[in-house]
């Protein structure tokens, strides 16, 4: 695609137009054979609802529920903004989401141990300790990371600071 | 309606929802998936071959590392899908949400049906993987073969996705195309258009605002307004005055009052911090289980569901001789090994078996779960078993275990493993004979193939035809 083009992305160009034209063809396709072959392999109805529900309830928990979620988190610590400077608030940001996608990603480990693996081989590790472990490190990194960044913030450096400086 | 949808979007919009930030999470989820896909279609052709199929033995650790790369990339799936939809979640908002038919209404509904399909497929498939390394089942319908046939369903629609978005994916690819301090939404939608949502939404409802007269006035003031309120070191004080028209209004201009009284947030900070978040992530998730199948991270490994070195004789195991219900049956004295081809057989006993030439080899067990472990292993060359019934070099044989309630008592074998002297029917596991959970008496051990496939409490082995 030439720049003017690339302007104006609303007119593709003709290379453009044939990519997608063997992209969809090939998507449809793909598709298409993926659904035969779930029937084929599934095809008790209970199994094809219990994927129409996973698939459904999968969207629905993340659309209505987990996105929301972190958005109001967001805006949440964004008000933060009034007073703390906002690398110090990215960091904290940061810390969080990772200390809640390993805990979401790996929780389930602890629910097996609870039930009882099928042998001893299999989820063998102490996940709970592992866990708290991570968290405690996540802390410890904020809290060092705060002070080292909102010291730089106040000694005037340039930083990204929306804290203004005190008035003379 | 549509003002508010549009205020909702603008709401929650972050500098990180940019259509250069999609383009660059969606080109590594892109990867990683395709990834998946090509290591996962390996995985499920050496466990179902098509007729013409044959495959190559060497090197010995290929599907160890095809299958680790494949769970390692799947868990960063995580990470990536959900950075990626976080990007472009205020284009959930968009109105209307399907245009009329005339206006590209067909190219609306291809997209948004292709995404939901796409994101819930996605969804449910690393899902249901990742669950499936622990071994915890919570659906009522098979994993392999669902998740086997959403991968087609995946791939075929992120193709769809991608012949959509290929303008903006073209226009975004490199970085010196994104617009500095431009608004745009991560749907690419310029900003012209936007700010024409909004003047219209604005003519519909204040009919005496100036700004609605000139598109580009508009766009200006709705960019003020939105974002670009908030350059880079500047002062983070919103402007409301251009949206004063609008203020306070009812419980909802109150909550977006709330929201414009928020400071914005700083742009290059809060790139930075997206990126940097998702860096970290990445990496800790393959430090911290990437262990369970590459060695250099075993001493890291803190979360992966296997440990290198636990299980019997130091290996982990997927099915014990008591799930295998082999427990009699394997230590029965009478045990014999069966090697057929058509009228010709023999029956060796585990002493005739230990009396013949004994083969050491250094293989890898590597589960479909993704973990795996090297170890050592003596016994007879399967070739040699071949020779005693006048197989021939082309012969593929069928292996059966004392096991029968598992789709796996029963294994089939290409002339390429047949012949390759590394194939073992093994007796000894790391010096000792075999644990009974490593499938005493005698066990397959074939390079470059699923654990699944490498049949342990052996009892026949026959020619197929
Ligand atoms: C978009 C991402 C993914 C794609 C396209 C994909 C695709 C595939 C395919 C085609 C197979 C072969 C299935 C068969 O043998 O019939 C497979 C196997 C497998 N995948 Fe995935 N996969 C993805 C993500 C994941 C994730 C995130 C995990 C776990 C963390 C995972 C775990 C597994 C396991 C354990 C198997 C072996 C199944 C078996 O043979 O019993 N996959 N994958």
């Amino acid at each position: 695609m030439t720049d003017v083009e690339a302007e104006a992305p609303e007119s593709v160009g003709r290379g453009v137009t044939v990519v997608r034209g063997i992209l969809i063809a090939l998507g449809v396709a793909l598709i298409g054979f993926g659904g035969y072959t779930l029937v084929m392999l599934q095809p008790r109805p209970n199994q094809l609802i219990g994927v129409a529900v996973w698939l459904i309830g999968a969207i629905v928990l993340h659309d209505a529920i987990l996105s929301p979620l972190l958005v109001g988190i967001g805006l949440l610590m964004r008000r933060a903004g009034h007073r703390v400077p906002w690398t110090v608030i990215a960091l904290v940001q940061g810390a969080v989401v990772i200390g809640c996608l390993f805990t979401l990603m790996f929780l389930p480990e602890i629910t097996v141990q609870q039930r009882g693996p099928k042998n001893a081989t299999v989820v063998p590790l102490d996940y709970a300790q592992n866990l708290v472990i991570m968290w405690a490190v996540l802390a410890v990194i904020v809290a060092v990371g705060s002070i080292v960044l909102v010291r730089r913030t106040r000694s005037g450096g340039r930083s990204h600071s929306n804290v203004r400086p005190p008035r003379a | 309606m549509r003002f508010l949808l549009y205020r909702l979007r603008r709401s929650i919009d972050s500098p990180s929802r940019n259509p250069r930030m999609a383009t660059v999470t969606g080109r590594l989820l892109g990867l990683a998936f395709l990834i998946c896909f090509g290591t996962g279609l390996y995985s499920h052709f050496l466990q179902e071959p098509l007729a013409w199929m044959t495959f190559t033995t060497r090197p010995l650790w290929l599907y160890q590392v095809t299958q680790g790369i494949h769970i390692t990339a799947g868990i960063l799936c995580f990470p990536l899908l959900l950075g990626k939809l976080y990007v472009v979640f205020p284009d959930l908002f968009q109105f209307p949400p399907v245009r009329s038919l005339k206006k590209g209404g067909a190219v609306d509904l291809l997209e948004r049906g292709s995404i939901a399909l796409f994101v819930g497929a996605s969804l449910v498939e690393i899902t249901i993987g990742l669950l499936n390394t622990f071994q915890l089942y919570l659906w009522p319908f098979g994993f392999r073969q669902v998740h086997y046939a959403l991968a087609y369903v995946i791939i075929g629609s992120l193709a769809i996705h991608i012949a959509v978005k290929l303008p903006i994916i073209r226009r975004y690819w490199f970085k010196a195309r994104m617009p500095e301090g431009e608004p745009v939404l991560a749907s690419g939608r310029e900003d012209a258009a936007i700010g024409r949502d909004l003047a219209d939404a604005r003519a519909s409802s204040v009919s005496n605002d100036a700004a609605a007269s000139t598109p580009a006035a508009a766009s200006a003031s709705a960019a003020a307004a939105a974002a670009a309120a908030a350059p880079d070191s500047g002062d983070q004080v919103p402007q409301k005055a251009a949206q004063a028209p609008f203020a306070a209004r009812g419980i909802t201009g109150r909550v977006f009052d709330w929201i414009d009284t928020t400071p914005a947030p700083n742009k290059a900070v809060s790139r930075r911090g997206f990126v940097a978040t998702l860096a970290v992530a990445a990496a800790a998730l393959v430090a911290f289980t990437g262990g369970q199948s590459f060695r250099v991270l075993d001493r890291l490994n803190a979360f992966a569901p296997r440990k290198a070195g636990i299980g019997p004789q130091s290996l982990p195991i997927n099915r014990t001789a008591a799930a295998a219900k082999v427990t009699e049956t394997a230590v029965d004295p009478a045990w014999t090994l069966t090697v057929a081809n058509g009228d010709r057989s023999i029956d060796l006993s585990y002493a005739d078996l230990t009396g013949m030439p004994q083969t050491s080899v250094d293989l890898p067990i590597a589960c479909v779960e993704g973990w795996s472990q090297m170890a050592s292993w003596r016994g007879v060359r399967m070739s040699e078993l071949a020779a005693l019934v006048g197989a021939t070099s082309e012969d593929a044989f069928k292996a059966t275990s004392l096991e029968t309630n598992s789709r796996y008592g029963v294994m089939t074998m290409g002339p390429e493993y047949v012949n390759d002297p590394l194939t073992l029917v093994a007796v000894q596991l790391n010096g000792e004979p075999l644990d009974i959970d490593h499938g005493y008496p005698a066990r397959m051990i074939a390079p470059g193939r699923p654990g699944v496939l490498q049949t342990k409490w052996l009892s026949r082995l026959e020619v197929t035809s």
